[in-house]
């Protein structure tokens, strides 16, 4: 057996260690391939996605426009311009019931 | 009467029209090149082929240029719905709120862990898993446009539903009968495919710009191949869905189908306009007015695409104004008497349940429900009013459907001319698939104002005109965040584009695909 910190260092300098096998883990999420086995499946993953977004190349500009669009959608445009009309200005489903109603029969 | 402003309705519309058709600039090639990809990652996982990875690999990444760039664009969509169109949001009530949900859902859980897994797998999954992930990249997106389909289609034919006059909102009776309805099948079958074809022009286009280049030859032949065979395949498909959409249509939204069609005049063997040049607006005051300068008509044909029958008569605009008893049609004037006798009774029973009068609430409930079918008329005076803009409905779908053949000429060509091994000499073939790109785009578009504008003024058919969704909000706000819709799209498209164009042209110079 051998300790977390060292299959990192295993999985890092991309050797290809045999480790002890955990069977049950394996067997059920038995696609990822990594050299860290005996970690649980939650660490697999979030290994599995680190290392996929340092290896990125056009993937960093890609995700920087994600956050920037998606500061400007939340941060921004929903805070500021997009309150939800009928939540904002009125506090029951009766009152806002009433409101459309009254919208459906007066309006023209 | 509260009296509706037209300029913020007006404004409203524009914008979701901006922000729903700059979102729909990134869905369709999402929906048909997560196909691709995957098609190409089968080949290279049978045939272990390197040439098929480096393939897979590159149109994984503008794939993923596509996906990061279009994700969450739909989003502001549903703002829209909350603060624009809030009387609508919750008219529709859980029919437009559990498609969406379940589209939210599958969204997260198939596209956003798979895609993870085919972007970071080369090499760290197995290959059979890592294909896998590629098809359920592809079938999620496309079921994540199935439920926003299904959503749009109830707009477009409301059905499975009941409305309930104590809340304001329509309840779902049947699930089955919202997800089935022959518009939501016909919309999400034609509208995917004409995603599927969008994406093998793409395909087929850039491929031609490396042939023209006269690099990574074998490499881009291959991805024509693909392009091409795709392309063909779901272009027949389109043409099939698309002739059963129109019939839907015609069975429908019959008003949508006369405006398609510039059909003024109702006839039996009704003729297809092929091509035409309208003259000026149809004026629904001077039946004799010759609309078309120029036509070019199949006899018989819209009658026959229409109901299957050469000698089936297609109502046109003035016998849908003005009814036409001998073939069973309503006028929309006695539609119009209705929905004013729906909306009136409404209100009587509202007041009679709050005067706790219940008999003359049942007998106005009763009232209401018998004329519920035509509520959104009793909105209008003048029937004109429910006449969708003609000209612009009848050339967006000329045009979807002339560059819809042209697509289908152009992928047999190329497959033709790459099987008889003369594609790099005829040149002229490359550069038209090179420009048919901005054509596919264009064509794309032309498909989503057939369908919403050609609707006008409905925003729930038959139930709901615009002018009756839209909210009581400063027109000064919808007109700055349609400004700042209008310049954050435009930012993305543009990042987009440069994006994609440095991938391709890096590619194009990666002389390693020889």
């Amino acid at each position: 057996m051998i300790s977390i910190s060292e299959s990192f260092s295993n999985f890092f300098a991309k050797k290809t260690t045999a480790l002890s096998f955990n069977y049950t883990i394996n067997h059920i999420f038995g696609y990822l391939k990594f050299n860290y086995c005996q970690m649980t499946i939650f660490h697999r993953i979030f290994y599995f996605y680190r290392d996929g977004f340092r290896r990125m190349t056009v993937g960093k500009q890609l995700w920087l426009i994600i956050f920037i669009k998606l500061f400007i959608m939340f941060a921004i445009l929903k805070l500021f311009f997009f309150p939800n009309f009928l939540q904002t200005n009125f506090s029951t489903d009766e009152e806002r019931s009433d409101y459309v109603l009254e919208q459906l029969i007066n309006k023209k | 009467m509260e009296q509706f402003d037209l300029a913020l309705i007006d404004w409203s519309r524009a914008q979701f029209a901006l922000t729903a058709m700059y979102h729909w600039i990134f869905v369709p090639l999402t929906l048909g090149l997560s196909f691709i990809v995957a098609i190409m990652m089968t080949i290279y996982v049978k045939t272990g082929d390197e040439l098929w990875k480096k393939i897979t690999k590159f149109w994984m990444t503008l794939f993923g240029i596509n996906f990061a760039i279009g994700v969450a664009t739909g989003i502001i969509l549903e703002f829209e719905f909350g603060t624009n169109w809030s009387n609508y949001s919750w008219f529709v009530g859980d029919i437009f709120g559990a498609p969406l949900a379940i589209e939210g859902i599958m969204a997260f859980f198939l596209e956003s862990t798979f895609i993870a897994i085919l972007f970071f797998g080369w090499g760290r999954v197995k290959p059979g898993f890592h294909l896998l992930s590629a098809w359920l990249v592809a079938i999620g997106s496309n079921l994540s446009a199935l439920w926003i389909l299904v959503a749009n289609a109830w707009m477009q034919n409301p059905v499975g539903m009941q409305f309930n006059p104590d809340t304001a909102r329509n309840e779902m009776l049947n699930f089955w009968d919202v997800l089935f309805s022959p518009t939501a099948i016909n919309k999400f079958l034609h509208t995917i495919s004409s995603g599927y074809v969008l994406s093998a022009v793409f395909v087929v286009g850039v491929s031609a710009w490396f042939l023209i280049k006269k690099r990574n030859v074998i490499f881009a032949k291959r991805s024509m191949v693909i392009g091409a065979v795709f392309g063909l395949l779901s272009s027949f498909y389109l043409i099939l869905t698309g002739d059963e959409s129109a019939r839907e249509v015609f069975r429908t939204q019959p008003m949508k189908f006369a405006a398609m069609e510039g059909l003024y005049d109702g006839e039996t063997n009704a003729p297809l306009v092929v091509i035409g040049l309208m003259k000026q607006l149809p004026d629904p005051q001077n039946p004799n007015l010759e609309r078309f300068a120029f036509k070019l008509e199949i006899p018989n044909l819209l009658s026959y695409m229409a109901a299957l029958n050469p000698n089936a008569f297609v109502p046109g605009i003035r016998d849908l104004i003005h009814g036409n008893e001998e073939h069973g049609l309503m006028s929309y004037y006695e539609k119009i008497e209705k929905g004013k006798i729906a909306i009136q009774a409404l209100s009587e029973y509202k007041t009679a349940l709050e005067a706790k009068d219940q008999a003359t609430a049942d007998e106005n409930l009763k009232l209401f429900k018998a004329n519920y079918a035509y509520f959104g008329y009793g909105y209008y005076d003048d029937p004109h009013s429910l006449i969708p803009h003609v000209p612009l409905t009848f050339y967006s779908f000329h045009l979807m459907v002339g560059l819809g053949m042209h697509f289908l000429i152009l992928f047999i060509v190329i497959l033709v001319l790459i099987f008889r091994k003369k594609i790099e000499k005829v040149r002229w073939v490359l550069y038209v698939a090179l420009w048919t790109i901005p054509l596919a785009y264009i064509a794309s578009q032309a498909g989503w104002i057939v369908a919403e504008l050609g609707r006008q003024p409905w925003v729930v058919q038959d139930l709901m005109p615009t002018l009756s969704a839209v909210s009581n909000i400063d027109k000064g706000a919808v007109m700055t965040t349609f400004w700042i819709f209008a310049i954050t799209f435009t930012v993305l498209l543009i990042a987009e584009i440069k994006i994609m164009v440095s991938q391709i042209v890096s590619q194009s110079k990666n002389e390693g695909g020889h």
